[in-house]
């Protein structure tokens, strides 16, 4: 047993040293994730190593517990709000910005129109940055259910695209803009 | 030059990109530990775990954990002097 909590210990200094993890919280996770280790250790399947299953429990703890932190205090609407995809600009300079424009118009209007209210809340959400487990815990859902939500709009979103006469290359093709001017 | 907003090309890439079924973030975390053993061996997943690469490809959340995953069990084995397991 000490010899895993040394491991946990070792793996979370190792997987989160460039967060701003000090080194009681990572004690603290590797003990909370020992705990669940021992808790569920009848589930484990022996698919994979031991140490790798247990290092996923613990490497979910820590992430999970920075990722609460980080949207603390932070409603389900404000996450939404946060990621609305604004009005753009209307003056552009070449074809690529007017073509990069209509793209933009087509996935705001299908996500005003085209979307249920939750899967809205919630693909605004991700665009706001905010991670699936946060929108789950905000829900009082889990993260199958809501990526299910993500996966049912996202194909509304790619009929939409297709509708407006696009096509995966053209697509692609605006998408490529993206990098070198977004 | 056009207003663009971080995440709205992965966002747009993700929806192009859209299989009729795909594995849900929980139950990709089930055979994430499985998935993981493979890429530190070097080894191709077979196909039974070919959910969890699809899914990996499309939820920016789950890669992140899948890439700390792989950086923490790196650690731990080296905690234990290069002993792949307990």
């Amino acid at each position: 047993m000490a010899d895993l909590r040394a491991a946990l210990v070792a793996g979370l200094n190792r997987a989160f040293r460039q967060s701003d993890v000090g080194s009681a919280l990572i004690e603290d996770v590797a003990q909370e994730a020992l705990l669940r280790i021992v808790d569920r250790v009848g589930t484990f399947r022996g698919e994979s190593r031991f140490l790798t299953w247990a290092m996923a429990i613990a490497t979910r703890s820590m992430l999970s517990h920075l990722r609460r932190a980080q949207w603390k205090n932070v409603s389900l609407d404000e996450m939404a709000a946060a990621g609305l995809i604004p009005r753009l600009a209307t003056v552009v300079s070449n074809d690529e910005d007017l073509d990069r424009l209509r793209l933009m118009d087509v996935v705001r209007a299908a996500i005003e129109n085209d979307l249920t209210d939750r899967q809205r809340q919630i693909i605004q959400a991700e665009l706001a940055g905010v991670p699936p487990d946060v929108i789950a815990e905000r829900m009082g859902s889990n993260r199958n259910a809501v990526y299910k939500l993500v996966h049912d709009a996202r194909a509304r979103l790619k009929r939409a695209i297709l509708a407006a006469g696009w096509t995966p290359d053209s697509v692609k093709s605006v998408l490529k803009g993206f990098d070198t001017n977004g | 030059m056009a207003e663009q907003r971080p995440g709205v090309k992965a966002l747009v890439e993700q929806a192009l990109s859209v299989l009729p079924q795909e594995l849900g973030c929980d139950s990709c975390a089930d055979y994430l530990a499985a998935y993981a053993d493979y890429r530190l061996g070097g080894r191709t997943p077979p196909d039974s775990l070919k959910g969890v690469g699809e899914h990996l490809d499309r939820c920016e959340a789950c890669l992140e954990e899948f890439k700390l995953l792989l950086d923490a069990v790196q650690g731990a084995r080296d905690s234990l002097g290069g002993q792949h397991d307990l």
